[in-house]
């Protein structure tokens, strides 16, 4: 029960996070109108917008693993590196 | 208009045309294609035409995504606080519908593909009841039309985005 609990909340945990930085790159959009007086910061704003984005896209990824498949995945890890009967010796990660 | 606004709009409307040219594809071709043949032989065809149309569908839309946001820096740069009178709107909506479509394929992809494809070096080899396999398909279809949908909509918007003038 408790393991079921955790596993939920980092699902929850993942899923803020992936809000949390798809709000980021929101905001990476509506920022850069500095650049109208001066072009100077144009790199380092594509930079900023670029690494929301793959850092939404990161997050995004790493949820949507952990919330629909992450755990059938880490059995397999599993038991590719330690054997088909490891994942018995512990709690179950179903 | 200069070269580089031009390549931009480009490599922004050529993912689209892909993204779509798969999402029907697979609506429309691999789906009832795949749903004639025999047990294990649609179970193969559908995950090999699901993997690719996962790694297509995804890497579209990802490119849009930032090739779009920084095509917005030609705006910015020539409207300046204008920006968010002339842009905001449009944008909110244009965002709001692909939002809607990335979560869409985030479940198509990763909740209803991998019960089909699985995850790991022996996911081809698992077996999957074929009652599983129709729920799943029959959703992805689904979704993969209502993306259909949702993407011309996002295009429409888009269009509205460009008609605003920004060159002073």
């Amino acid at each position: 029960m408790a393991e079921g609990l955790g596993g939920s909340t980092v699902k929850i945990l993942l899923n803020i996070l992936n809000l949390g930085t798809f709000v980021l790159f929101c905001l990476s959009l509506v920022t850069g109108i500095h650049l109208e007086r001066n072009m100077a910061g144009l790199g380092s704003h594509l930079g900023w917008v670029l690494g929301t984005f793959l850092l939404w896209l990161f997050t995004w990824i790493l949820s949507m693993m952990y919330l629909y498949r992450m755990e059938k995945f880490c059995v397999e890890l599993v038991e590719k590196f330690e054997g088909p009967n490891s994942q018995n010796q512990g709690a179950t990660l179903h | 208009m200069s070269i580089k606004s031009y390549l931009l709009i480009l490599f922004h409307l050529v993912p689209w045309t892909l993204g779509m040219g798969s999402a029907f594809y697979f609506a429309f071709a691999a789906v009832p294609l795949a749903n004639r043949l025999p047990g294990p032989e649609r179970l193969l065809a559908l995950r090999r035409n699901v993997k690719f149309y996962h790694i297509t569908f995804l890497l579209t839309m990802s490119l849009m995504v930032i090739t779009g946001a920084w095509r917005l820096t030609d705006y910015k740069i020539a409207l300046g606080t204008q920006y968010f009178n002339d842009v905001s709107n449009v944008l909110i909506v244009k965002l709001l519908i692909f939002f809607a479509v990335y979560i869409l394929a985030a479940y198509q992809s990763f909740g209803l593909a991998l019960r089909l494809t699985g995850t790991g070096e022996k996911a081809m080899e698992d077996e999957v009841p074929a009652a599983l396999v129709d729920g799943v398909v029959h959703k992805m279809r689904s979704i993969a039309v209502l993306n259909l949908f949702l993407m011309t909509a996002t295009a429409y918007v888009g269009l509205m985005l460009s008609r605003i003038p920004y060159f002073k």
